[in-house]
């Protein structure tokens, strides 16, 4: 060990080789914090819309990515439209509720930071137990690459002159139309699902665009 | 000499760094292998903390190694810092660790693939001091429950085998039947289960049996009793059931199951449904083959459970956890309480006690209950509006608040005590692997929802629904409660078992997703409570009730009913136990309860205070009949109101059913009665044909109408050989009860007789004769009587009685009949002046027969 036999050096040379392992701490300190922060509560995202709480999840489809962008652009414009935003709402919740190649199961459901609030459990309870519930087992059988993904979109939107009433209060909100195709799919083939819907968002107290209504002819 | 202190302190310090230095290294090494199995629960914190102490040791043995090999005092200083910390982080995380890991050394069987069980039970004698140990038993006759599982007889025998005792095996089907055919002395010794004792005290009558029972030879052995085909199940990808089992053994329970639910988890959709088993489901136990409550099979074994639930749900159970209802009180109390909500305030059973004592607080609404109060909410029915429906549900939300708290535990102090609590009396054959990979799982499944993990678990709680029932158990000679299953419900929990484990039947994959928030999603009902089918009910025999839970008079109903002859004595005035506001209660009652009518004709009772006379009572009047309730009522001043209900049954019309009025009591007491009879049914009057013959009318009336005086029917004739030509009835559709009037035709034809050829008798002087005669046009037929024939005098003169006429006088003279012996006197008329007198010895022309004589 002649790094150390060097009084001079000794002290040097010894804080040279602990400061790596001090660093390594701090990297396992951190990964240890972060997931013990995190326990509980999921993937993390990849994007998010703080002022209102929209979030990207990790694994999303490149559209996914695009879309989201451009409605974190619309709430982050000098002048907001909220027409925009509204519409990009619905273009996000369909593309992440109907593409089912990144969800880990049936309980994944996606497109939920787009709901109407105060009535996400249940909203959530039905999808899981309708449109979702045997997406587990896609996965099992099929494997997520094969399941469905929605590969694009086109929406419009109006806003409706009596606005939307909830719990006696009235509320702006807007009427979006979407229209999207699924990539090609063997096993689930596009033909047998809906690529046409209609929404009702409306603009909560906060400002917050959630959806109230889904439907479709 | 201060350098020499001055080194030896140096040498001392150095040593003790040394030491610490050493230890802090064992320590930090033994922590990271004593928490290595939990390294599952999350790998991404594991690592992060095991690089950062692997980095610290390294830097801790760097320094010691440059420290002491160059004599660097600074570093000698850093060194001792480090070991220091090191040692006191290593050894109290280690401690930490081997706490935890004893708990979960007891609560979780690491044993694999083999399945193994302790298993309690003692070779009993009643009443016979002859028979000391078990080599006292050879040749002799053992009574043991069959069994095809292992469990407490084939151990039983096995203990036998090792002791090489070669007994006469007797099986019984059930341990009840077992327990009688020793105290009946039909076997010398029976194989129970160690918790037989308390199992059989709380059944009355039993307690003098349990006293004479001696254990010869007891054991507890750990047996193999099967292989756990899950073993090596993985829990976060592949679907898996756990049968939960609650049992108090320190409670009274006698190691039966309280508490059966079968959680089936499917970790890929996160969906768990909790189906809940009434514990008193009567059913086939899997390893006796005979039919019992279910919670009799945990008596049996763990085994025995898990394959009976498993055959009546149609599913396979991968694995157990079964708590103690004592130990979940401190696993609730760790975890500061759970959220409950009680349809109403009551007083609950403690767990700490026995049957019976109720001290537990529960008030009504939602409540943050401590162990005890979340515990009795969780068994409580009795207090419940829906009874054991209600005991089921709560149970299955408790266990659904005790897994939320889990699954938010984020607390060590509690984290810890929850398993210390658990230890003692929690165990399940879950590996500790695959309880943390389901529950790694479950924390750090994709959430995008915003909705908080705990309710990502889809927990769905079911139960199998069915009816009340009774059964009698001969052998304990007592009726049973038991819960019989619907069929149709066993199917829909199947069903949604099977859905669980994503065994779908058939996809029916929707086409898209539409919502409105107007209209909430309604998941619609996951099970039917009733299910409309037949119920099937066992023969019940005539037993004898809780005759102390009677008053007297209902006790003298009861038996006067069934004849039974009812001694009783009673406590009187001035008598020890007296009570004046009692009298009328039954004290005491022989037989007990259960007995059967049919071996017990006489019973005895103990009533306080002297009971009524008889006439003083009122009377059982149901099943007879109304007429009786009104002579009865007349005689006594009483007025009777009349229900009137529906009945189709002939037999039963005008029968009383109930009485307002328990029968027995004081008829003083009261002045009405108020009876329900059976309504008379209607009768078909299409079989009053005019032109049917009286003789066919009377039996079409005794057949439908009732003939009591309250109830008449005329018919209005003036012969009886009349036909129907008519009837008026007091209803146009008239029932039993209704008055007919019947108009009859008089006689329409003069007979025209003709004697029949047979059986005449003519008649005699002294008998009457007879013939039978016909109408040949009516074919009447009848007797008709011939008067007694005339009697024919032959008369003789009496010698001696006659006198001569003169011209002046007329002459007489006495004739008898020879046959009769009846006498006449016969007159002579005077003689004419010329005639001479006649010689009745020569005169043959003077005299007629009947004694006139001729001119």
């Amino acid at each position: 060990m002649s790094l150390f036999k060097n009084k001079k050096t000794r002290r040097r040379n010894l804080v040279l080789v602990i400061i790596p392992l001090l660093i390594l701490i701090g990297v396992f300190g951190y990964l240890s914090l972060d997931s013990v922060l995190n326990l509980g509560k999921g993937d993390k995202v990849i994007h998010s819309i703080d002022s209102m709480d929209y979030h990207l999840r990790a694994g999303a489809t490149e559209l996914q990515v695009e879309k989201f962008k451009e409605l974190s652009a619309a709430v982050n414009a000098e002048e907001v439209d909220d027409s925009e935003i509204a519409r990009l709402v619905a273009e996000n919740f369909v593309l992440d509720f109907y593409t089912w190649s990144n969800k880990g199961g049936s309980y994944d459901v996606g497109g939920m930071y787009y709901i109407y609030s105060l009535q996400k459990s249940n909203i959530y309870t039905q999808a899981r137990n309708q449109f979702y519930k045997y997406v587990s087992t896609y996965i099992k059988e099929y494997g997520k690459n094969n399941l469905l993904e929605v590969d694009s979109i086109v929406s419009t939107c109006s806003k409706l002159d009596e606005g939307y009433t909830i719990n006696g209060a009235n509320y702006d909100a807007y009427y979006v139309t979407c229209d999207w195709t699924f990539k090609d799919n063997d096993i689930f083939s596009p033909d047998n699902y809906r690529t046409h819907e209609y929404f009702v968002v409306y603009k909560s107290e906060t400002g917050r665009f959630e959806i109230v209504q889904a439907f479709g002819d | 000499m201060k350098d020499n202190i001055q080194k030896n302190k140096k040498d001392v310090f150095s040593v003790i760094t040394f030491v610490i230095t050493l230890l802090a290294n064992l320590s930090v090494v033994a922590l990271i292998v004593l928490s290595l199995q939990y390294s599952g629960l999350d790998v991404k914190t594991f690592a992060g903390i095991y690089g950062i102490v692997i980095c610290l040791l390294l830097i801790l043995d760097i320094c010691f190694f440059v420290g002491y090999n160059y004599k660097d005092k600074v570093v000698k200083g850093v060194t001792a810092f480090l070991a220091i910390v090191l040692l006191s982080v290593g050894a109290v995380g280690s401690y930490y660790i081997y706490q935890l890991n004893v708990s979960v050394s007891n609560i979780v069987d690491n044993t694999g693939v083999d399945q193994y069980e302790i298993i309690q039970g003692s070779i009993v004698v009643y009443d016979n001091d002859e028979i000391e140990n078990i080599k006292d038993l050879k040749g002799k006759k053992v009574g043991i429950v069959t069994s095809n599982s292992v469990g407490v007889t084939s151990v039983s025998k096995d203990k036998f085998e090792e002791e090489n005792v070669e007994p006469i095996y007797k099986e019984y089907a059930s341990v009840n039947e077992l327990f009688l055919a020793l105290a009946k002395g039909e076997v010398e010794a029976a194989c129970m289960q160690s918790s037989f004792r308390t199992m059989f005290a709380a059944e009355e009558g039993y307690e003098q049996h349990i006293e004479l029972m001696r254990d010869v030879y007891s054991f507890e052995e750990r047996v193999k009793t099967g292989e756990n085909e899950s073993a090596n199940l993985d829990t976060s990808s592949e679907p898996f059931s756990v049968l939960l089992i609650g049992y108090a053994p320190e409670a009274g329970g006698g190691g039966l199951a309280d508490t059966i639910i079968l959680a089936s988890i499917n970790p890929s959709t996160m969906t768990a449904t909790m189906t809940s088993v009434a514990r008193d489901t009567y059913t086939t136990i899997s390893c006796t083959g005979g039919k019992a409550k279910i919670n009799s099979a945990r008596a049996q074994s763990r085994a025995c459970l898990m394959d009976t639930v498993g055959e009546l749900l149609d599913t396979k159970i991968d694995f157990y956890a079964e708590v103690n209802f004592l130990g979940l009180v401190d696993i609730i109390d760790a975890l500061g309480g759970v959220y409950i909500d009680s349809p109403v305030e009551f007083v609950g059973q403690s767990p700490s006690s026995l049957r019976g004592e109720y001290t537990v607080w529960v008030p009504a609404g939602p409540y943050h209950a401590n162990g005890e109060q979340a515990l009795a909410f969780a068994r409580e029915r009795y207090a419940m509006p829906n009874g054991d429906y209600d005991r089921q549900i709560h149970q299955q939300e408790v266990i659904k608040e005790i897994a939320k708290e889990l699954v938010e535990l984020r607390n060590v102090n509690a984290a810890l005590a929850v398993m210390e609590a658990a230890g003692e009396n929690f165990s399940t054959n879950l590996s500790i692997k695959q309880l943390t990979d389901a529950f790694n799982y479950i924390i750090n499944a994709p959430n995008y929802t915003g909705i908080s993990t705990f309710n990502l678990l889809d927990l769905q709680t079911m139960r199998v629904t069915g009816y009340s029932s009774w059964y009698y158990d001969y052998p304990m000679r007592l009726p049973q409660w038991i819960y019989k299953l619907y069929k149709g419900s066993i199917e829909q929990n199947i069903d949604r078992i099977n859905d669980t484990m994503g065994d779908y039947e058939e996809i029916h994959q929707d086409d898209y997703f539409k919502f409105f928030i107007e209209y909430p999603y309604d998941r619609g009902t996951l099970y039917w409570e009733y299910f409309n089918e037949p119920t099937e009910s066992e023969q019940m025999p005539d037993y004898y009730p809780y005759l102390t839970k009677m008053t007297y008079s209902e006790v003298i109903a009861w038996a006067s009913a069934r004849g039974i002859k009812l001694n009783v004595t009673s406590i009187n005035e001035g008598d020890a136990g007296y009570d004046p506001n009692n009298v009328g209660a039954v004290l005491s009652q022989e037989p007990r309860y259960g007995a059967l009518v049919e071996e017990w004709p006489e019973a005895w009772i103990t009533v306080m205070g002297t009971p009524l006379k008889d006439e003083d009572r009122i009377p059982n009047f149901v099943n007879k009949n109304i007429k009786e309730v009104h002579d009865w009522a007349y005689a006594n001043g009483y007025t009777v109101n009349v229900n009137i209900q529906e009945n189709n049954d002939k037999t039963k019309g005008g029968i009383v059913s109930a009485q307002s009025r328990t029968a027995g009591v004081d008829k003083r007491l009261y002045n009405e009665i108020t009876v329900n009879v059976y309504d008379y049914p209607f009768i078909d009057v299409s079989t009053l044909v005019p032109g049917m013959t009286l003789e066919n009318l009377q039996a079409w009336i005794k057949n439908n109408l009732i003939t009591t005086p309250k109830y008449i029917y005329e018919i209005d004739i003036e012969k009886p050989e009349g036909t129907l030509i008519t009837y008026v009835s007091d209803s146009q559709n008239p029932k039993m009860n209704s008055n007919f009037t019947f108009t009859v035709t008089t006689q329409v034809h003069e007979h025209t007789w003709v004697e029949l050829d047979v059986g005449r008798v003519e008649p005699t002087e002294t008998t009457e004769g007879k013939y039978e005669r016909q109408c040949s046009i009516c074919d009447l037929k009848e007797t008709v009587t011939i008067p007694k024939k005339a009697h024919e005098h032959v008369w003789v003169e009496v010698e001696g009685s006659r006198v001569l006429p003169t011209e002046t006088t007329e002459g007489k003279y006495v004739k008898k009949c020879s046959g009769c012996g009846a006498e006449e006197i016969v007159t002579i008329p005077v003689l004419s002046p010329s005639e001479p007198t006649p010689n009745p010895e020569t005169d043959e022309s003077g005299g007629t027969e009947d004694g006139n004589v001729t001119q």
